[in-house]
């Protein structure tokens, strides 16, 4: 074997712990897909390290491809942009469900359906996992539309459109402090309501045509999975955002029930009338959660006030606040990110939102670290995303090492839209990308004006088959 | 404190490499072999040229020196500077100094190779993959149709 030709035999039979290392060091998916298509011994090497990926902390996210509507606007495929060179591709991907995705994580587009089940879909390897429904939202679509009639309890109207006349608040007088020890674990099974309506089939809104809109596309803000399913298929967990007041609620691989995470507090009054009316437990506890991280083990969770509460969705349910409320950033529009850099850190980016010619568009982000975890964890601005760069929008938001991947920019904010409100309108059209350094938003992609009503662009990190 | 030994390294074409036992035992394969047996002074490689075991030892003298000058500012640069210039060889060479570094368990030198080879990698085509290593074609057309339409969005 000592033979100095190149007979192309000794690169392709490397011994497995060579090829093991050299695909180890392969960031980018997609050269960890070329090179499983070299030769049978390589792509054999490449599967069975798909399976056992290496626990390289760096290797977490790909960078993602931008979904979205295809040229001719298909309702069952999609394409894909890439940002760095600036193209879309030929190729598309079928997406059999013509709906905003509530959620984008290791792969997998999450949505919820008119019923209010969940589905986990993998463009890429075409695979689908379904989850039971979200009965919570179910009950509080039922509660919007009696309530419409009903009008007797002003206080409970107000909690159930807080965010449609949020405008009108004045939020410096809002008293708002959720209490640790007042937090308790709400499990659908609990549920002594009638059976849900189950719907089967996608209504067809007939005012809207076949573009949209379902309320049910907006009940979901976002969603983040602890792992991919492919890989682990039955120990993962879903953690969501839902409903008005953006709540968490999760869910483990198997379950038959979602379980909720309320505050117990509660107006004895308000809940004895909505409890007897309608078989629901009442959570007035105010939240207004924004983003969701997965990290070693626990769900981070942060708020629009800046508190950042870990839980523990394993065997010990458990949750523990970090920060205490700030007012950092106030102004309702203004959208907030929880991403863990590269390095471990905690990032808290909120992305300033201005109303310029009648839309919304994203005019800078200021970025925030964890700092002194161990001692008085807060909040400290920070100029540099160092070698990252992030990818924001309606997926589980994360961070690469930029030089992983040729033509990424580090200290770059790639965002898409992020759209959670189902009022909204104009149509989604928010995408570019945030040098932290000049400060300036650049615009590459944009969807073309005939397109503003099909389901709005995410990011989403190719898997390997 | 005994002098250090000299120990005799041959390669699979019989030329003799007398080195240092420090230098020689950059190499963890050799360092098990010899351990505390202060009876045997050589071996015989016979998976490694001398072209290439003279590469080897070029490599583990120079870092062996390196770690007494690991204090001075700058020197890390320099040493990857150097690292940088001495996989910029052949083919052949590379793949000699990658298995050579495998079998004799040089963990410095199997990361710097393995990592030239991965850059090597990156960005290419499978094509061009193959042409760089020298590989030939080895799937069957329809494992080939397979992998193509798998992963399509990967070779656009």
């Amino acid at each position: 074997m000592a033979s100095e030709s190149n007979s192309g035999l000794e690169w392709a039979s490397l011994p497995k712990e060579l090829l093991d290392s050299i695909l180890g060091r392969l960031a980018s998916m997609a050269d960890c897909i070329r090179f499983s298509a070299v030769c049978s011994d390589w792509r054999r090497i490449a599967y069975e390290n798909y399976r056992n990926p290496p626990c390289d902390p760096r290797r977490r996210h790909q960078l993602p491809l931008l979904l979205v509507p295809t040229p001719d606007s298909s309702t069952d495929a999609r394409s894909l942009y890439d940002v760095r060179r600036k193209r879309l591709y030929d190729f598309r991907l079928k997406v059999p469900y013509h709906r905003r995705c509530a959620g984008s994580s290791h792969g997998w587009l999450i949505f919820v359906h008119d019923s209010y089940k969940v589905t986990l879909f993998n463009p890429f390897s075409r695979k689908s996992i379904h989850l039971p429904p979200i009965r919570r939202l179910f009950f509080e679509k039922r509660i919007r539309d009696e309530v419409d009639e009903m009008s007797v309890l002003p206080d409970f109207e107000k909690y159930q459109y807080e965010k449609k006349l949020r405008d009108e608040y004045d939020e410096e007088e809002r008293e708002y402090v959720p209490d640790i020890d007042e937090i308790v674990f709400y499990n659908d099974s609990e549920d002594e309501g009638d059976d849900l309506e189950q719907d089967e089939e996608e209504s067809k809104d007939p005012e809207f045509g076949p573009e949209r809109f379902h309320e049910s596309e907006y009940s979901v803000v976002r969603g983040v999975l602890s792992t991919n399913p492919e890989i682990n298929p039955n120990g993962y967990f879903l953690m969501v955002i839902y409903g008005t007041q953006s709540r968490l609620a999760f869910i483990k691989s198997g379950d038959e029930y979602w379980t909720y995470i309320d505050q117990s507090i509660c107006d004895q009054n308000i809940r004895d009338f909505v409890e007897s009316t309608y078989q629901v437990s009442v959570d007035k506890g105010l939240w207004y959660w924004r983003d969701i991280v997965y990290r070693n083990g626990l769900y981070y969770a942060l708020d629009h006030f800046g508190v950042l509460l870990s839980c523990d969705v394993g065997t010990n349910l458990k949750v523990e606040r970090i920060t205490e409320l700030d007012r950092l950033h106030n102004k309702w529009n203004h959208k907030t990110y929880l991403v863990e850099s590269s390095e471990g850190d905690l990032l808290r980016v909120i992305r300033v939102i201005e109303d310029e010619y009648h839309y919304e568009m994203t005019i800078k982000f200021v970025v925030y670290k964890l700092v002194d975890f161990c001692g008085d964890p807060h909040w400290a601005e920070v100029n540099s995303l160092g070698n990252d760069a992030l990818f924001l929008g309606d997926n589980h938001s994360i961070s690469v090492v930029a030089s992983d991947f040729v033509g990424c920019q580090p200290n770059f904010i790639y965002f898409c839209d992020d759209c959670d409100d189902f009022y909204y309108c104009g149509g989604p059209n928010d995408i570019g990308v945030f040098n932290l350094q000049d400060g300036c938003v650049r615009r590459h992609y944009t969807l073309a004006h005939s397109q503003r009503l099909m389901p709005p662009s995410i990011w989403i990190s190719p898997t390997f088959l | 404190m005994s002098s250090s030994r000299i120990i005799t390294l041959t390669s699979s074409d019989e030329v003799a490499f007398d080195v240092d036992e420090a230098v020689a035992f950059e190499s963890q394969t050799i360092k098990d072999a010899f351990g505390d047996d202060r009876a045997d002074n050589g071996t015989l490689l016979p998976n490694v040229t001398s072209k290439i075991l003279s590469k080897v030892i070029e490599y583990c003298n120079m870092h062996v020196e390196a770690r007494k000058f690991e204090e001075r500012s700058g020197f890390d640069e320099e040493l990857k500077a150097w690292d940088a210039d001495f996989v910029k060889v052949d083919q052949g060479t590379l793949f000699g100094l990658v298995d050579a570094a495998n079998y004799l368990n040089i963990k410095g030198l199997l990361d710097l190779t393995c990592q030239t080879v991965a850059e090597q990698i990156k960005g290419k085509t499978p094509e061009e993959i193959r042409r760089t290593f020298c590989i030939k074609r080895y799937f069957t057309p329809e494992e080939e149709e397979e992998v193509r339409r798998e992963n399509q969005w990967a070779f656009e």
